[in-house]
């Protein structure tokens, strides 16, 4: 089969041309020899069928960055029928480069030339027959965006991997960029004219309120606030929609259909099996609008802004702008912000934003908060008592990265591009959100299945009254009692892993009372402070199996994601013991 | 002067830059090598970065990365700047 590969810096629209070609139906998967997954889509170009692959955005391909050895390493290992190299039309004074380094290797190159609108809005004209007969190939103008020029390239395509035997480059050839500047300034002298005076752009003068000093960063809390009111506004009654059909389709044909089988398999296969499918169902309008939100931010050229006020804050913290985002979005949920690291290209740096995130107090864990703070405070200290837990989460979050930073030193060279501002395709949008609740349910369910089945196993055997959940709190309970969590609450915590929503309902459960009746025997059982020290372990110990699964597939490395589990057990035991104790020594 | 220095909105050239090879590459990439103009649009609060602009290029970096570059002013940017102080 024929093979074309996409390369180009990042911000060029790189990915929504491939998503143009392949009309969406890009798949991702590891490439053999690489560690991580790449895009990839299979079209019929004139009549034969074509492997597209979508690399990572590349700066220089003589380069020596971390973050761009995958793209290297796919180029130099594969034969290649073409090299669809895409450039911003608006930024050639720089892009160029990648053209002659491509072409000083003899790579089958064919050059398309997006934002080709924006450009000619800018009033940049381009001599295209002038550049190809220069570079020697094939160079068309399109906007990935609009579809225009598109049909025309894939035709070019086709022709060139018709005439071309497939090739493969050795980049190690690769010209270092700093020696074709001057060929790269030539090539833009004669061939690309801009005005020398450019009016003021809608990007310089939105940026001016957008990163201004004093009212940039309210703004910037605003919108995070309105991205989760969005999300919760309407993900939560699509999530709430989703467990009524499931709860319906468990009780009323499952169990109906179960109650034939034997004990075990029926309350395996429903109470197991069905209730972890159930969990990963749930989760997916949530990641579903979440990164069509995230890729509403950043397409429009939002999130680099705000990376750019936060990243003096973070710095200090060993990690950049970007992580902020990421921890401010895990308020949400921890799931969809462990995956949105990935525009965090260098691995260490990404990796400690990974084991920062889970502190993020999120919405399942408000739920128990909430019920928890409003049975055991008074009307006046609930809601002090909340915003002490949103402090200790980001007190807690941060000093994790300040206690890791100097493991998880990153090597990358931080610049961050600041594009101009853009309206978002509704099409990208959409293959977004869909394409990573995809990869989610694909890679994370296995994990949050067998988390389940193992939690109904612990709990119902060898039998509900004294099932091994029973034992292993009575187990834990010399460990518990010193932090004031009672026996019957620490069942709970075990539930807790499954999902943070479950431990309410698991207290429920366990109490045999719901509701206010629930909040009425919480309130004799626990006092202010034992109740506090057990929201403290809830906040800060494993959020949930999603979670795991999530930083599991994120971060390609069980030790990691084991050291994640273990320290935040550890740290979620340290912190609840120091408060309790303390409290209990002040005479509280 | 170095680039952390140079005042907001006033073109300059690289002089020299001490720092290392990959952010000196991706530098490049982003268009800020020698023979190119270079203007700081603003500075991050929390002494945060700076917005370079580089021809039609915006991008952001840290303080410290731009205390390592030694710029010069331009002639007729230096010129404006002197009036103004006037």
């Amino acid at each position: 089969m024929k093979r074309v590969a996409l390369v180009g810096m990042p911000n060029t629209g790189k990915s929504t041309l491939f998503n143009r070609i392949t009309g969406g139906t890009a798949r991702t998967a590891n490439w053999p020899g690489l560690t991580v997954d790449l895009a990839s889509s299979r079209i019929l170009l004139g009549g034969a069928m074509v492997q597209m692959i979508d690399l990572p955005g590349i700066y220089d391909l003589s380069g020596v960055a971390e973050d761009e050895r995958i793209t290297q390493e796919f180029l130099n290992k594969t034969e290649l029928d073409a090299i669809l190299l895409v450039l911003n039309a608006t930024q050639l004074d720089r892009q160029l480069v990648l053209a002659l380094q491509l072409k000083a290797l003899g790579a089958p190159l064919i050059i398309a030339l997006n934002m080709s609108d924006e450009a000619k809005q800018a009033g940049v004209q381009i001599n295209l027959q002038g550049l190809a007969a220069e570079i020697g190939c094939p160079v068309l103008k399109i906007s990935a965006k609009h579809g225009q020029g598109v049909p025309d390239l894939k035709e070019a395509l086709n022709r060139l991997i018709c005439q071309q035997a497939p090739k493969q480059i050795a980049l190690a050839h690769a010209p270092a960029s700093n020696t074709l500047h001057q060929d790269e300034a030539r090539l833009y002298s004669r061939f690309i004219l801009r005005p020398a005076i450019l009016p003021p752009s809608p990007t310089a003068m939105l940026d001016r309120w957008v990163l201004h000093p004093l009212l940039g960063l309210p703004l910037f809390v605003l919108m995070m606030f309105c991205l989760f009111q969005l999300t919760y506004a309407i993900g939560v009654p699509l999530q709430d929609l989703m467990k009524e059909g499931l709860e319906w389709l468990k009780s009323d044909i499952l169990k109906v259909a179960a109650a034939s089988w034997p004990p075990f398999w029926s309350g395996f296969l429903v109470d197991g099996v069905f209730d972890g499918l159930s969990t990963v169902l749930t989760f997916i309008p949530i990641i579903f609008l979440f990164f069509c939100l995230m890729a509403i931010i950043e397409d429009s050229g939002y999130f680099s802004r705000a990376a750019f006020m936060m990243d003096g804050l973070m710095a200090r913290l060993g990690m950049d702008g970007r992580g902020f985002v990421m921890l401010m979005m895990g308020f949400g949920c921890n799931v969809p912000a462990l995956m949105g690291t990935r525009v965090i290209r260098d691995r260490k740096a990404r990796l400690l934003t990974m084991l920062a995130i889970p502190f993020s107090l999120c919405s399942a864990r408000l739920q128990i908060f909430l019920f928890l703070t409003g049975a055991l405070f008074s009307p006046l200290q609930a809601p002090w008592v909340l915003l002490s837990l949103y402090f200790a989460s980001i007190f807690i979050s941060m000093g994790t990265a300040l206690l890791l930073r100097g493991r998880f030193k990153s090597t990358e060279p931080f610049t961050l591009e600041l594009p101009p501002y853009r309206f978002p395709v509704l099409r990208q949008i959409f293959l977004r959100g869909w394409g990573e609740a995809a990869g989610f349910v694909r890679l994370a369910s296995t994990m949050i299945v067998i988390g389940v089945v193992l939690v109904w196993l612990l709990s119902n055997y060898p039998n509900p009254q004294h099932s091994y959940s029973t034992l292993i709190a009575g187990f834990f309970q010399p460990v518990l009692s010193p932090i004031g969590i009672q026996a019957e609450l620490s069942i709970a915590l075990i539930f807790g892993f499954v999902a943070k929503e479950v431990v309410l309902g698991a207290l429920a459960v366990i109490a045999g009372q719901d509701g206010t009746a629930l909040a009425h025997h919480l309130s004799i059982v626990l006092d202010p402070v034992s109740a506090y020290s057990f929201m403290l372990f809830s906040l800060t110990y494993v959020p949930c199996v999603s979670t795991i699964a999530a930083m599991r597939k994120e971060s390609n490395s069980v030790a990691l994601t084991t050291f994640s589990v273990v320290y935040s057990l550890f740290l979620a035991w340290v912190l609840s013991f120091i408060f309790y104790q303390g409290a209990r020594i002040l005479g509280f | 002067m170095t680039l952390a220095d140079l005042p907001l909105n006033t073109l300059a050239k690289i002089l020299s830059t001490q720092l290392s090879p990959d952010l000196t590459q991706r530098l490049a990439a982003l268009g800020l090598h020698a023979e190119r103009d270079i203007e700081v649009i603003r500075r991050g609060f929390f002494n945060g970065p700076l917005q370079l602009r580089v021809a039609s290029t915006d991008f952001m970096l840290r303080r410290n990365d731009a205390r390592q570059i030694v710029v010069l002013v331009l002639p007729q940017a230096e010129a404006d700047l002197i009036a103004v102080a006037a």
